[in-house]
């Protein structure tokens, strides 16, 4: 049976498709664009830091409720923490009482957790509970980061997620962080440091659809 | 050195007023080193106090052994000073036998 394949370059509806639209089935004979499904991550931006001080993601709005924040490979000049903070268009927020944050460390050295708290106000939410990341080779951090309602004007950003590390002592490490900002701003960056030195590795921000 | 802030992956130079700011902030990190480190300490002493503090209950009775290893967890911060005093701390061996 001779196969007949389809070049999909030759496929072309500028005239009724829009920016994000998807081409697929709208029946068992038939195909068109239309919206993509619900739910989809939408990318917003991501980023390479190499050997820099701060790295900063921007273009986020209220266009989406939810964001999903990936920071990967970080690895550290020197032993160091890192900071999260948000930011709007008049920058990135670093006021001593802009924050709220409870942060755990898990430690395969310990049956225990360790945990750091600020229920007044900080200048920045800790990723790691009094603990650093090592610098050596192969070792560095890693989080995977829920940022809700951003661009609310009701209610306060929050940021809920998960991290992990390789802690001192080559010990791997993890924890649990939550976060708010304390005013509802019209959030449209996030922001991740060191707490010294420099750092190399990536942050990708996506926004996720209802529908 | 120069500092540089990345936004949305372009290397920016930063200004000398942001290099005061980031230099304050790193060094106010450094300045609570020792804090960090100790609290640490004192959060994983305190889990394993709780962890034993069934054997105070007045129908339970604790052995020496066990009365030695929370005096020493208790005393662990005791005395220290600087984060390396922290690190090289060793928390004691909870007695053998003892759930």
């Amino acid at each position: 049976m001779a196969i007949t394949t389809l070049n999909n370059r030759s496929i072309n509806r500028s005239d009724t498709a829009s920016a994000d639209q998807v081409w697929t089935a709208t029946s068992a004979t038939a195909s068109d664009f239309q919206a993509a499904g619900g739910g989809a991550w939408n990318l917003i931006n991501t980023a390479v830091a190499s050997s820099a001080s701060s790295l900063t993601i921007t273009g986020l709005d209220s266009t989406y409720d939810t964001y999903a924040i990936a920071i990967s490979s970080l690895t550290f000049s020197g032993n160091s923490g890192v900071s999260f903070r948000l930011g709007d268009s008049g920058g990135v927020d670093s006021g001593s009482s802009d924050y709220r944050y409870h942060v755990t460390a898990l430690d395969e050295s310990s049956g225990s957790y360790s945990a750091s708290n600020e229920s007044s106000g900080a200048a920045q939410i800790p990723l790691m509970a009094n603990q650093l990341s090592e610098s050596t080779a192969g070792m560095g951090f890693g989080a995977m980061l829920w940022l809700t309602q951003p661009g609310d004007s009701t209610v306060d950003a929050m940021v809920i997620g998960n991290m992990s590390w390789v802690a001192d002592g080559d010990d791997v490490a993890g924890g649990v962080v939550v976060g708010r900002r304390q005013a509802a701003i019209a959030t449209d960056r996030v922001y991740i440091a060191p707490t010294t030195g420099t750092f190399s590795g990536r942050m990708t921000v996506w926004g996720i659809a209802h529908a | 050195m120069a500092l540089y802030k990345n936004v949305n992956g372009i290397n920016i130079q930063m200004t000398a007023e942001e290099e005061t700011a980031r230099q304050a902030e790193e060094q106010a990190w450094r300045d609570g080193a020792f804090d960090r480190k100790i609290a640490d300490l004192r959060q994983r002493r305190n889990s394993l106090l709780s962890a034993t503090d069934f054997y105070a209950l007045q129908d339970v009775s604790m052995t020496q052994d066990m009365t030695n290893y929370r005096q020493a967890l208790r005393d662990l911060p005791d005395g220290l000073t600087t984060v390396e005093e922290v690190e090289a701390k060793e928390f004691p061996t909870k007695p053998q036998g003892d759930n």
